[in-house]
C-alpha cells in the first residue's frame, strides 16, 4: 500500500495504491488521519481510488472514521474511480448512501 | 461436494491449500496466491475479488480473534473448482464460533453518524458467496463456502 497526496483546488486529493487490507490497514489509517485530520490537516477531501486493487473491511472502517471526522468539522469526503468489485462492496454495505462516490476525479472536485 | 483434503487425489480438479498461523503477512501472501489459482484456472476478474475478500474476512477474524488466546492458529485453508463451482473450506481451532448466526448483523441503512465503527466482514461474505456454512468438529471450526461461478458474473448489488 501507498498513499500519494496533493491538493487540487484546495481540496486534498489522497490516492492509495495496491492493497489496503488487514496488515496495511493501520499504515493506511495513520497515513490519511496524518493528512487530513490534525491541527493543519484538510477538511475537504478526495479519495481517487483509481490505483487500489483491493481493500477489505478493516481499510472501509478507516474510510468510515475518516467520513465521521470530517463531517464533524464541516468538512467532506468524496471517493472516485472505484473499480467494480470494490464498488460493488462498497454498494452492499451502504457506503454509497452515506459517501459520496464519483466516477471521476474531475466530478469528485466539483462536489466542493 | 466437499473439496478434497490436502492432495487432490484423484481428482484432476484444480486444488489449492495451505497453512497459516497467526500473522497477517502470511494472509496477504496466502490471499495473493489464491487470487493467482482463481485468475489462471479462469475465475473473472470480480468472482475472483469476491472468493478473495471472503477468505480475507473469515481468516482475519480467526487470527485477531477467535485463535487470539493461543499460541499458534493452525489455519488450514482449501480450495477447489469443480462444476462451474469454486469450493472454499477454512478449519481453524480457536474457539468454537459460528460466524454466520453469532455475528451481529450490521444496518447498512444507518446515516454516517450513527453508523458503528467495524462489524462489517461477515456480512460481505454471505452477500458475496453463493452459501455459507459452520460447523463444529471435535475441537476444529469448519467453514465451508460455495460461489457459483456460472452466475452472477456482474454487481450483486442494486
Amino acid at each position: 500500500m501507498n498513499l500519494t497526496d496533493e491538493t487540487k483546488n484546495g481540496v486534498l486529493v489522497l490516492s492509495p495504491q495496491g492493497r489496503i487490507d488487514t496488515r496495511t490497514s493501520s499504515e493506511f489509517e495513520q497515513a490519511v488521519m496524518a493528512h487530513a485530520i490534525g491541527p493543519e490537516g484538510a477538511t475537504q477531501v478526495v479519495m481517487n481510488f483509481g490505483g487500489l486493487d483491493y481493500i477489505n473491511s478493516t481499510g472501509m472502517r478507516v474510510l468510515l472514521i475518516l467520513a465521521k471526522r470530517l463531517a464533524g468539522v464541516k468538512g467532506k469526503l468524496v471517493l472516485c474511480e472505484m473499480k467494480e468489485h470494490i464498488l460493488e462492496v462498497f454498494k452492499i454495505s451502504g457506503f454509497n448512501q452515506i459517501l459520496t462516490i464519483t466516477d471521476t476525479e474531475a466530478d469528485a472536485l466539483e462536489r466542493f | 461436494m466437499a473439496p478434497r483434503r490436502g492432495p487432490a487425489g484423484k481428482s484432476k480438479a484444480p486444488a489449492f491449500s495451505c497453512k497459516l498461523d497467526k500473522d497477517l503477512g502470511e494472509l496477504s501472501e496466502m490471499l495473493v496466491a489464491l487470487e493467482e489459482f482463481a485468475e489462471k484456472h479462469g475465475v473473472s476478474p470480480l468472482q475472483t475479488q469476491r472468493i478473495t475478500l471472503s477468505v480475507d474476512e473469515l481468516v482475519t477474524n480467526i487470527i485477531k480473534y477467535g485463535t487470539r488466546d493461543l499460541e499458534h492458529a493452525h489455519i488450514h485453508m482449501w480450495a477447489t473448482i469443480a462444476d462451474g463451482t469454486f469450493h472454499i473450506e477454512i478449519e481453524d481451532h480457536g474457539i468454537p464460533f459460528d460466524p454466520f448466526h453469532e455475528a451481529p448483523v450490521p444496518d447498512t441503512t444507518l446515516p454516517l453518524e450513527e453508523r458503528p465503527i467495524g462489524g462489517l466482514g461477515v456480512f460481505l461474505v454471505q452477500s458475496l458467496m453463493t452459501t455459507t456454512n459452520y460447523e463444529r468438529i471435535k475441537d476444529r471450526n469448519r467453514i465451508t463456502l460455495t460461489r457459483s461461478l456460472t452466475a452472477g458474473d456482474q454487481e450483486e448489488a442494486q
